[in-house]
């Protein structure tokens, strides 16, 4: 960055304007007034080369998706129902040196192995034109099935939950908070808009188990990149949007920034050269626009009866993850960069962590997640938004082909953590459409096509905004391969 | 753009190398990251295949010939006019000169680098003289302004004028004390400027200890402990016992070597003091559940916190910037390698959980380091074991001493005040069944009687068992007393077992009996409420008849067993010995031989005070940091550091005291010109508030902070409505103060200097907050009811208090034409008014 140039006092007045119309600019000139990291490669809101994709929307399924439930089905699990995997045309199938490799640490990791096939616990069938095939725990994700990227090669480092940090960061828990994808958005592209943060958090995240705060966190990015929570709740969506003194009106509001303004100007008279002053008075002015934008964005009540509908509103069951995924689109039309929205909060592991009784668990969180996300795509497309939106849907990890027993514990009506494959949806922005990259085996255990790390994903994602990864670096700061990642170029439109 | 950090040279060095080498350098030699990274990295299957550490061969196969650069460079007279004339191997592609102006102009630049102060940050701190002579000093109040002086004449730069004294004043008591001046104290101070005795006034504060107890927070990584339900995870529980320590060691002005001592190896030097063994706090904290992890945090932490070197980037491969082997990090490893932690009994509280005093200690006296394979824990070499040290590159002398420890340090459940309230529990106990007994009336059910008879001896027994345990304890095991005072206990023991099993038998089966009735009545009377209630109580009372029953037969067998002296010991027993380690390596770190201790230390001091430390990265004197602006005052100021005793307070004084200190934070054209980013400091560089200091002044402009000093930790979430002072609050992984935060607060892992964003999130915090809100009331009220009542009075009273000095005439009158257009209540209006106050850029900001 350029020193300040010297400026005399008119041209501070100047500069500053007075009055508060046509005052907003972006929040990029908010960051002027703080340091870079020591030489640090800042991309200034351009994209390095083409992008194709403006906004990203990543939805979060807290504690693990059946893969073999979701949008990899196995029909060999049912042919060989209850029997032992040795006992079946895969008896090497399981991999025990990739295993041991590819956990982060075998010996403190060690999960049984379930060998006897668990059966499908629903049906499925082709879809669209692609004739993708998914359960039918998700017609809904079905019905736009032409629209969707599978990345069915997903790996991961870690059999237990630290793995949802691992899936926004590329690193183990144990190793601490690491940028996640949607910081480093927010730190290679910047905003579009003029009074809404770039990187926003829709429902509760991960739980103190298994990343909390981090899975949105910037680390060492610094806190301006981190995820901003919101609520969608057009009365209370964000930290200290409302006056704690309820009988300040908005008049009233804007009369008190109004003299803070003008007094702020007035100081800068001995001070002509001071940007902090200058960043300070303009952040005033996107936080006033924050108060009454925010709030607009999560008036869901504005959209139309029959677009409600689409996604879900009128049904308790859907009605919660329906407000998020309408908010998502509402954001990423106003300019937010990145949305990153959690489902399945619970607490502790996860609402989709199904030890026990899968069918009854999973149904029961595919129903809450199938129509409001397949609205999502469908209400993009409509609006011509899907070609630079990139929607991706996950989890941290799958879930096992056998059934969880656990040394005779459990009911052996649910399936384990499962890192060693799974899959990722994603649709718009640029991703190849009605498209399957990648594939497990024939139980659904080891990614064996097009296999994926999962800064994999986050390499692609940066790569249909228009970034390379390899280019933003904090020096002092190590970044290993494995945080990079490669892109999935195949997956590509 | 301030603070441009790119604008700083790079250490001398490195700068050197770079100028006469930099062409012939290999692209893939300038930054970790290439190396870092796989080259030929396709795509990562698996672990095996993301390099932890591709160092070591790699780097021959970059480039043969740099070690032969490096050691060249290090080499005077003929080497060099090789590389200045381009007849150096590796350098003939670059041309050689043979242009005799050109190559005078390039010895000349050469000579002009080694003209320089010659700072060798690993060489012992020598008091440099003070550069020029005293006519040229005529600005000078003490001796930092000579060095300060010596760079503005050389770079042409014209020193601001000395700020106002409510400007100064402001500036010193928040740096000082955290806390803006109040009216009162502005308005006499402007009368009766005394700097000196008001910085000695500033010093004597409470408030002083926790200003500078958080910056010490910040360095040493303060953290409150975390976990998932009862598991801890990182630091410890009641590590507040260390903060207080730090707040009061401050406040005492305890030197800074007593500080490392007692903060290092304070269990082995000082074993029985609980006050300073609260100080090994520092130990406890790094505590983490995965002790690799915990391994790699004290060290990387301790020699970047005390050393400002990056001792980390050795664990792998050896240091690629300064002289440390990667033996060097496993030699500092090996000094931690026997600590643990334990959490000691304080008075008061049985429970640990409840309260107690985290501290540390050496568990495993035997303990062995191995060096790590390219630093993979997986990898240990079993044939390369490590023997404790400090990096020899840094001197000083090195001895280990084991240190035996007194016996209650071992036991600590020997000391009086456990025993004490062990045996006023077991009191109380007893005179509770006496009393039982003794309320029965003539009447009672006899089962009833006989239980509580049977209570009575069990409470009696167990009582008479702890006086046998404490008769054991006092004497040795080599005594010839020991042998049947031992095989008494163990009898005593058995036989308070065996009454208490016999009074629980009893009660158990009374209880069934009556359960029985209770459910028998219930179904005579038909009554499905009471049948459910009274099932529920048979269902309780045939579980616990029947552990009883197990008890009973337990303790009946044991009295029928030989009679031994195994009787159970009350709690667990800890090494009566230390390695004495980390004693060593404190008097290594506190000698005044140490080439960094003082150095780093008093650099972080002054970047609390001037923004920016002499050597900007704080935590990093090495080659990779970068080169001080002033490297003679550093060395003026850590021997000033070290000849006062280590006292922290001198240092502060003489550095607010200074002609630098003094001067205005404006601007000036032609300095600017020179000078854009203010390395040179012609002027007093513009701070914000940390986001604690921010929080604290809005409580303490209201009148609403609550001095209250120490205790636990309170709960984040209540820092809107808690009015203790921010340092109280809890700062822990995912248990941070939103507020705080929002204003760039520290990171848990590691904070060696804030962050200054601006942000809009700011402006909502502090507009809307219930905290200024409240503070914005009680302000109206007391400036509504004091002086006379008028409005210009007001806001001069607004400015002084919330701003620190007058206001401008256009500010009065844009003040008074709000409060005239802003409604009919003139408590609100007021509010208003102090609520835009509190919001303004100067509020926050430290001129």
């Amino acid at each position: 960055m350029n020193p300040p140039p010297f400026k005399s006092r008119r041209t501070f007045l100047g500069d500053t304007g007075m009055g508060m119309t046509g005052m907003v600019l972006s929040a990029m000139m908010f960051r002027d007034g703080k340091a870079a990291p020591p030489g640090s490669v800042r991309l200034d809101a351009e994209p390095q080369f083409a992008a194709k994709a403006k906004s990203v929307i990543w939805i979060f399924n807290i504690g693990g998706v059946s893969h073999l439930e979701s949008f990899d089905p196995k029909p060999m699990l049912n042919k060989y129902a209850g029997k032992s995997m040795d006992e079946t045309p895969f008896a090497d199938a399981v991999n025990e040196e990739q295993i041991k490799k590819a956990l982060l640490d075998p010996s403190k990791a060690k999960r049984d192995v379930y060998k006897t096939i668990f059966p499908l616990q629903t049906g499925y069938k082709k879809y669209g034109r692609s004739g993708i095939e998914v359960s039918d725990w998700f017609p809904h994700m079905g019905g736009v099935a032409d629209e969707l990227c599978i990345a069915r090669g997903m790996w991961t480092i870690d059999n237990n939950h630290g793995a949802q940090l691992t899936y926004h960061t590329g690193r183990k828990i144990t190793e601490g908070a690491y940028p996640t994808i949607g910081s480093w958005i927010s730190y290679g592209l910047g905003t579009l808009n003029k009074n809404l943060p770039e990187f926003v958090v829709l429902g509760n995240p991960s739980a103190d188990c298994c990343g909390a705060a981090w899975t949105h966190g910037a680390a060492y990015l610094g806190p301006q990149h981190a995820g901003v929570r919101m609520n969608v709740d057009p009365k209370n969506p964000l930290s200290f949007v409302h006056p704690a003194d309820e009988n300040l009106t908005q008049e009233e509001q804007r009369e008190n920034f109004g003299l803070l303004g003008k007094l702020n100007r007035l100081a800068g008279i001995d001070y002509p050269d001071d940007a902090k002053l200058k960043a300070r008075i303009k952040s005033y002015e996107l936080a006033f626009e924050m108060q009454s934008a925010v709030p607009e964005v999560m008036d869901l009540e504005s959209e139309h009866p029959e677009i409600r509908k689409m996604y879900g509103l009128d049904e308790a069951a859907t009605k919660p993850f329906a407000e998020k995924c309408l908010a998502a689109r509402r954001l990423v039309e106003r300019g937010v960069r990145f949305v990153q929205v959690f489902h399945g909060y619970t607490g502790n592991a996860g609402g989709w962590d199904s030890h026990t009784d899968i069918k009854k668990n999973h149904s029961m969180r595919a129903k809450q997640v199938d129509q409001p996300v397949a609205a999502l795509i469908r209400d993009l497309k409509l609006r011509g938004l899907l070609d630079d939106t990139l929607v991706v849907w996950g989890s941290e990890f799958g879930r096992t082909p056998g059934a969880e027993t656990r040394s005779g514990k459990l009911a052996g009506d649910g399936r384990d953590h499962h890192p060693h494959g799974f899959s990722v949806v994603m649709a718009g922005g640029g991703t190849k459409r009605g498209y399957i990259h990648g594939a497990t085996d024939e139980l659904g255990f080891h990614a064996v096509e097009n296999r994926h790390y999962v800064t994999d994903l986050h390499a692609t994602v940066l790569h249909l905004m228009g970034i390379d990864p390899r280019t933003m670096e904090v020096p002092g700061r190590k970044r290993l391969e494995r945080d990079f990642g490669e892109v999935m170029h195949g997956a590509l439109a | 753009m301030v603070s441009s950090a790119s604008l700083f040279a790079t250490p001398a060095n490195k700068k050197a190398f770079e100028k006469f080498f930099g062409p012939t350098l290999s692209e893939n030699l300038k930054s970790c990251a290439v190396c870092h990274v796989r080259a030929d990295a396709n795509g990562a299957e698996s672990l095996e295949d993301f390099p932890h550490n591709p160092f070591g061969k790699k780097i021959a196969a970059l480039d043969g010939k740099i070690s032969d650069r490096l050691e060249t460079v290090l080499q005077p007279g003929e080497a060099l006019d090789k590389i200045l004339t381009g007849q150096f191997p590796a350098m003939t592609q670059q041309g050689q000169v043979t242009d005799s102006t050109l190559l005078n102009q390039k010895r000349a630049e050469f000579a002009e680098f080694r003209s320089r102060y010659p700072w060798t940050p690993y060489e012992t701190v020598k008091r440099p003289d003070l550069p020029g002579d005293d006519g040229e000093n005529t600005w000078a109040k003490n001796g930092i302004d000579y060095f300060i002086a010596a760079e503005h004449r050389r770079h042409g730069l014209t020193p601001r004028p000395v700020a106002a004294p409510e400007v100064w004043l402001r500036r010193v008591t928040i740096d000082l004390t955290g806390l803006t001046p109040t009216a009162a104290e502005i308005q006499s101070f402007r009368q009766n400027p005394d700097y000196e005795k008001k910085v000695d006034e500033l010093l004597a504060s409470a408030r002083y200890g926790e200003r500078w107890g958080r910056h010490f927070m910040d360095v040493w990584r303060y953290a409150d402990w975390t976990g998932y339900k009862d598991a801890l995870r990182e630091s410890a529980r009641h590590i507040w016992n260390w903060r207080d320590w730090i707040i009061e060691s401050l406040n005492e002005d305890k030197g800074y070597d007593q500080m490392i001592l007692e903060m290092l190896a304070g269990d082995e030097l000082w074993p029985l003091d609980r006050s300073k063994l609260r100080a090994t706090g520092y130990l406890a904290r790094n505590f983490h559940r995965d002790r690799s992890q915990w391994m790699d945090d004290i060290v990387t932490h301790t020699s970047q916190a005390f050393l400002g070197v990056t001792l980390g980037c050795s664990k792998c491969h050896d240091h690629m910037y300064d002289p440390f082997p990667q033996t060097d990090y496993f030699a500092m490893r090996a000094i931690f390698e026997p600590y643990q932690v334990r959490t000691d009994r304080v008075p008061g509280q049985l429970d640990t959980m409840k309260d107690g005093l985290p501290r540390a200690y050496d568990a495993n006296l035997t303990a062995v380091t191995l060096l790590l394979d390219r630093g993979d824990e997986r990898f240990p070499l079993k044939d390369r074991p490590i023997a404790p040290g400090v990096p020899s590159a840094l001197g000083g002398d090195w001895k280990i001493e084991p240190v035996s420890l007194p016996a209650l340090a071992a036991e600590p459940w020997k000391r009086d005040f456990v025993k004490d309230e062990l045996m006023a529990v077991k009191t109380t106990a007893l005179k509770k069944a006496e009393a039982t007994l003794a309320a029965l009336s003539a009447d009672t059910d006899p089962k009833a009687r006989k239980e509580a008879e049977l209570q009575l001896a069990a409470m009696q027994l167990q009582k008479a068992a702890l006086e046998s345990e404490f008769a054991v304890e006092a004497v040795a095991e080599s005594d010839k007393r020991w042998k049947a005072l031992a095989e008494a206990t163990f009898d005593a023991q058995r036989q308070a077992q065996l009454a208490e099993a016999q009074w629980k038998a009893f009660a158990g089966d009374h209880a069934l009996e009556l359960a029985n009735a209770d459910l028998a009545a219930a179904k005579t009377k038909k009554d499905a409420d009471a049948i459910a209630t009274a099932t529920k109580t048979l269902t309780t009372a045939k579980k616990n008849q029947a552990e009883a029953k197990k008890l009973l037969t337990a303790a009946e067998k044991q009295i029928a067993a030989k009679l031994s002296t195994k009787f159970v010991a009350r709690d667990q027993n800890y090494p009566d010995r230390s390695t004495g380690r980390r004693t060593a390596f404190a008097r290594w770190l506190t000698d005044k031989k140490n080439p960094l201790t003082a150095r780093v230390i008093a650099n972080h001091i002054w970047m609390r005070h001037f923004q920016f430390g002499l050597v900007p990265t704080v935590n990093e004197f090495g080659a990779n940091g970068r080169e001080p602006t002033h490297p003679a005052l550093l060395d003026w100021l850590a021997a000033e550091l070290m000849e006062g005793d280590w006292s922290l307070k001198s240092l502060h004084k003489t550095i607010v005291l200074s002609a630098t200190y003094r001067m205005e934070s404006t601007p000036e054209s032609a300095n600017l010109t020179i000078d854009p980013d203010n390395q040179y400091l012609w002027r007093m560089p513009t701070r914000r508030m940390e986001g604690e200091i921010v929080r604290d002044n809005l409580l303490w402009v209201g009148g609403r902070l609550d001095p209250q000093m120490g205790g636990p930790d309170i709960p984040n979430d209540e820092a809107q409505t808690s009015m203790r002072r921010s340092i109280y609050l809890r700062h822990a992984h995912e248990k941070l103060v939103e507020f705080v935060q929002i204003f760039d607060g520290p990171k848990v892992s590691e904070c060696y200097s804030r962050e200054e964003s601006i942000q809009p999130h700011q402006a909502l915090a502090m507009h809307n907050s219930l905290l200024t809100q409240k503070a914005a009331s009680n302000l109206a009220k007391e400036l509504g009811t004091s002086g006379n009542g008028d409005t210009e009075a007001i806001i001069t009273e607004g400015f002084l208090r919330l701003l620190g000095r007058d206001p401008r005439r256009e500010e009065i009158e844009l003040c008074r034409e709000f409060l005239s257009k802003s409604g009919t209540d003139p408590q609100r209006s007021r509010e208003r008014l102090m609520t835009v106050l509190l919001n303004h850029h100067e509020f926050v900001t430290v001129r």
